[in-house]
Order: C-alpha cells, then structure tokens, then sequence
C-alpha cells in the first residue's frame, strides 16, 4: 500500500464523480434543495393552512338562532364565525358550503332562565373537513364564555362569590431552554439526515468506481498497473467517503437553516426556540458523522465490488438504505429510545443513540464512548472487509 | 523475457489453464491461437497477475508473478479484450492517469504522451473525452496505454476483435513497431490470418493445454497440410 498511489486513484475517483452529472444531484440539488423543501415546506404550507382556517371567520349555519337570542349576541360579539342561512345543513356541510350547523331546541331560552336541566343543543360538524374542525373548536370557545358568563350570573344572583369556581391558579413554566428545546428538535432530525446521507452521497461514486469500472471493463486496466489492490481499494473508499462527507455537511447546515429560517412562522412568535449549537455538540457530531461516513463508505465499496453491474449494485445499495434509514425514521417516532447495555453495541443505531442524547444534552459519558469505540472497531473492519472484497478474484472476475 | 512453467488455473473442477509451460524473447511476437473459450484470456490475466495460479508459476523479466507482482506489473503493458477507457476522461487524461499509476516523471510522461499520440495519428482528438471515440480509435488509445511506461513484455488479447478491417491493419501496424523496439509480445487471437502475418512463433492452445506449438513453417510441416485454418480446426478438434 503506498499513499502516492492512493492519492492519485483517489483524485481520480473525485474528478470523475465531479464530472458525472448524477453528482450535481445527489449532492446539491437533493440534500440541499429538495430536502429541506419537503421537511420543512409541508409543515409550513400545513401551518399556514390552519392559520387561514382560524383567521378567516368560516361561515356556520344556526337553526333556530331565533330561540337563542341572548347566546346569538355573544356569538356575534365573538366575531370569529359568519352566520348564514341554510335549508338542509347536513348536505350544505358535507359540501363544504358551511362549516358547522348548530341547532337550538325552541324552549332554549326557557330551560336556561329556570336554571334546571341543562338545555341540549347539537352541533353538526364533517371531521374530514379542517375548516369544519376549526370551527367546532371555535364554537366550543364562545360556548364556554356564554357558559362562564351565565354560570357567573346565576351565583351573583344568589349571592355568592364567583372566585369560588377557581380554587386552583396555575402558572406554567418550561425549565428547558430556548437551546435545550432547540436541541430536541435537532435530535429528532439529525440522525435521520446523517443516516439518509451517509448513504446517499457516496452512493453512485462508490457504484460508478467499482461495479461501473467492472461494467465498463476499465477495472482489468486499472488492476495490472503497479498499485496493489490495498492502495485501489483505500483510493476508491476516500473518494466515496469525501463525496459522502461533502453531501452530510451540506444536508445538515441546509436543514438547520431551513428550520431555522421557518420555526418563527411554523411555531408562532411566543415560542423562541435556538437551534445553535455548543462547539462541544459540534465536534462531537463531526466525529460521529465522520464514523458514520467511514462505515458506510467502506460497506458501500464492498457491495459495489460484489455487484456484477451498475444495476446489481444498486439493488444491493437500495437494501443498505432501508437498513440504515429505519433506525433514524425511529428516533424521529420515539424521540425517548435510549439504548443501554449490548444496544449500545449495535452499528449504526449507537451512533444515532449517540447523536440524540448529545443534541438532548443528556449524554453519559461511559455510554457515548461505548457507542463511538465499538463504530471506530466497525468502520475499520468494513475497511478491511472490503479490501478483502477487492482482493478476491471470484468476485472482481465474476462475469 | 517471459518463462512459465507449468502454469495452471482451475475454477472449481474446470481447468482453465492446464499446465502451460512456454517462453517468449525479447523482440518475439509469439501468437496465442484458441478457440473462444480455450483459455486464453485467463493465461494472460495470469501473466497480469490479475488472477493467482493454482499450481505452476512464471516469471517476466526475472519477477516471479506470485512473490513479486508489483515488479511484474510495474514491466508488462496489458491490453484487455475491450478497450476500457473513462469515458468523462479525455484521451490525454486517461493516459496521463495510467503513467502516473506507474510512477512516470510528469515531464517524460507529458513527452511520451505526445510523441504516441502524434506517432499514432490522434494527437488532433488528445483533448476529446473518450465516450465518443469510435471503438478503433479507443482501441489505439488503449494500445498506447499499455506501452506509455514502454514495459517490456506486451500482453495482447485479441487486439483487433471488434474492429473494421482499417482499423485492425491500424493495430497490427501498431504491434509491429513495438516489435520492432524489442518487446517481447505474446498476442492472442482467434485469427489464424492474423497470426500467420504477424507471428514468429505460435502455441495453439485448445482446453487450456498446449495441443502445438512452433513457427508456421514448422506447424505445416508437422501437419503435413498447407492450409493453417485446417490445422487450427483438426488440433482444436482432436482436443475436444
């Protein structure tokens, strides 16, 4: 294994990549357009949506509006939903052309005023529609002011004091910081992005340089010059790791930006979240992304040499993907997994568990250093495995 | 220049290549005739030290190609069947990446490079990417390839299949000069045409064995028949 020789398949392997068309894709455009795009777009247009909706005074239909008269002022005062006329609610509302249809029994007024049994009313409502659960929500609000303000008429008349109803004053306070809530929410995404990433960038760089080179039959030239398979191996494997690298580095700033950029508008002003991070978290994230990426490369390689053809291999890298992307799909579903004991052994999932409790700011030393030492182990290995890979002539000779 | 001995290659039960035993001098093209199949393409990726032998071994310039296999690739050039060229690589980058895998001096390399181009008629095309070369002209690049760091053993397998009538005679004019600068060659083919034209001496070689061998004056006389084809097809037939 000589470095001269590594460097120069290695700047080979990069120019070649950054010549490929399919790079200006998977590196730029995905990670850093496409991506944040559709993680933080959906949400937003969703946001929106039902700002509008809360907005926008939805037009709701109240049959026998005549029996609630003193209930009707408080509706209107509220302002929040227009009234309209319907003749056939159920169907208007299945229609969309009203949001909600309240009904008021004709004795409304008379069973209130005798202070007795409740008096019943019905709220029609279509679940599928937002602006019809929005309405409903609505409803329910002037319904409890109307309900207070009758509830607090009725002691007043007998003489008691209204303060009675309130035993209890709260006063919430959310002891996690803005950067500690920040941090969860980079916990939730970080480890997904890493793991989608790590193999997706290097992906096409690791198929076109080996299983590709094998396909077009370059690789027969390539292995009769002097470099020993060690060095075509390890050159390979650093092209692949700096193109997957690159791609990590690029999807992680433009997906904290992208939340950045949209959490005011996603979460309202009287949140303040602080997605920055600590340089202590920093490093720590390079150093786990960098095993990350040294692991998968180094797989993605093997595959690669193993596949007959730039499809076949591909096939086989499509499996990696789903293997490594569900471990991050489940720390964005149960954001409270915690790995203890021999989990912490488990590759690719310790890192992720890592990544997590160091962003929640709840790591345990002995546990990150687990999960890094037995990564480290791993990324050599599959260095080592995939060399092997590369030196066996059954696989690179398989026609 | 090159010897082996008993060279033999087996995948599984199949002997590719059985006990092969030959030597080829400096200056000599020496033709490696078979049917497709016989064997041919693995006795030079042996020699390449692409693959191991099972048993047997060889030596080119000295270099034993199992205890010193860089040193072997570092003096053969080798020509595989399909050209085999980066296609987002122009014809200077792909040879300028082929000498420096062979540790050329970038000065001698950029001359060498130049002096092939302009001696083989692409100097015109060096700064084109190959994917849209016709398969002559990526074959003489491919040609090229394999002498830039001037080896002294050549490897040639099937070196004209595939090409038009022009551009094999393109080729085998290509193979003469490096005879002609010394190389020992060993050049395979299925052609017996082609052999006779530019062969000194010949081993057909039919399920992975030695089934003749010698110049083609001595081939006829063994056979007692003129036409070589014939001789080809019978030895080839008695084998099988």
């Amino acid at each position: 294994m000589k470095w001269r020789h590594i460097k120069i398949i290695w700047f080979k392997e990069l120019l070649d990549t950054f010549r490929d068309k399919r790079t200006l894709y998977t590196m730029i455009l995905a990670p850093i357009i496409i991506m944040p795009l559709m993680m933080v777009g959906g949400p937003l247009l969703m946001t929106r949506q039902e700002k509008v909706a809360e907005e926008k005074p939805s037009p709701i239909a109240v049959i026998g509006a005549e029996n609630a008269p003193i209930f009707m002022k408080t509706l209107q005062e509220a302002g929040t939903l227009q009234i309209v006329d319907s003749q056939d609610p159920e169907s208007d509302l299945k229609e969309g052309l009203i949001s909600l249809a309240v009904i008021f029994p004709q004795d409304f007024e008379q069973i209130i005023a005798a202070e007795g049994n409740p008096a019943d009313i019905t709220i029609l409502f279509e679940a599928r529609q937002q602006t019809s659960t929005v309405s409903l929500q609505k409803f329910r609000n002037i319904l409890q002011s109307y309900t207070a303000s009758e509830v607090a008429g009725r002691l007043t008349r007998r003489g008691i004091d209204t303060a009675l109803l309130n035993p209890v004053s709260v006063s919430e306070k959310n002891v996690a910081n803005d950067q500690e809530m920040g941090g969860m929410i980079l916990a939730a995404i970080i480890p997904f992005m890493l793991g989608i990433w790590a193999v997706s960038g290097g992906m096409y760089t690791a198929i076109d340089t080996v299983a590709g080179e094998k396909e077009r039959n370059t690789m027969e030239g390539l292995l009769v010059c002097p470099p020993s398979r060690w060095s075509v191996a390890i050159g390979k494997f650093l092209a692949v790791f700096i193109i997957a690298a690159i791609t990590v580095t690029l999807a992680i700033v433009a997906i904290i930006l992208a939340y950045q950029l949209m959490l005011p508008a996603l979460l309202g002003d009287e949140l303040q979240i602080d997605l920055s991070l600590s340089l202590g978290s920093g490093l720590m994230l390079v150093l786990i992304s960098a095993l990350m990426v040294t692991m998968i490369s180094a797989i993605e390689i093997a595959i690669s040499a193993f596949g007959r053809s730039f499809k076949e291999a591909q096939n086989y890298i499509t499996i990696l993907t789903f293997a490594v992307m569900l471990p991050g799909m489940l720390f964005v579903f149960m954001p409270d997994l915690k790995l203890s004991g021999a989990g912490l052994l488990i590759p690719v999932f310790n890192l992720f568990a890592a990544t997590r409790d160091i962003l929640m700011g709840q790591q345990e030393i002995l546990n990150i250093a687990v999960a890094l030492g037995s990564s480290l182990a791993y990324a050599i290995l599959a260095i080592v495995f995939s060399v092997r890979v590369f030196k066996s002539e059954k696989i690179l000779f398989r026609g | 220049m090159l010897v082996t001995s008993e060279l033999s290659k087996s995948f599984g039960p199949i002997k590719a290549v059985d006990q092969i035993s030959l030597k080829a001098e400096a200056g000599e093209v020496l033709g490696v005739l078979g049917p497709n199949g016989a064997g041919k393409t693995t006795f030079s990726r042996l020699i390449a030290t692409l693959l191991s032998p099972t048993s047997g071994t060889a030596t080119v310039d000295g270099h034993d190609i199992i205890k010193e296999a860089e040193k072997v690739r570092q003096v053969i050039g080798f020509l595989p069947t399909e050209p085999g060229l980066y296609g987002r690589f122009t014809a200077v980058e792909n040879l300028r990446y082929f000498g420096r895998l062979h540790s050329m001096d970038e000065k001698d390399l950029a001359q060498r490079i130049d002096y092939l181009l302009k001696k083989f008629d692409l100097y015109e095309e060096r700064d084109r990417r190959t994917a849209g070369f016709s398969k002559g002209m990526m074959q003489k690049v491919s040609l090229i390839r394999s002498v830039l760091h001037d080896p002294k053993v050549l490897l040639l397998d099937e070196p004209t299949a595939g090409l038009d009538v022009p551009a094999a005679r393109v080729v085998l004019d290509m193979v003469k000069e490096f005879k002609a600068e010394g190389k020992c060659i060993l050049f395979s083919t299925h052609r017996m045409a082609e052999a006779e034209k530019i062969c000194d001496r010949m081993v057909i070689i039919a399920k992975g064995r030695i089934v003749a061998q010698g110049t083609v004056a001595e081939l006829r006389q063994q056979a007692g028949q003129d036409d070589l084809e014939e001789i080809f097809l019978r030895l080839v037939g008695e084998a099988s």
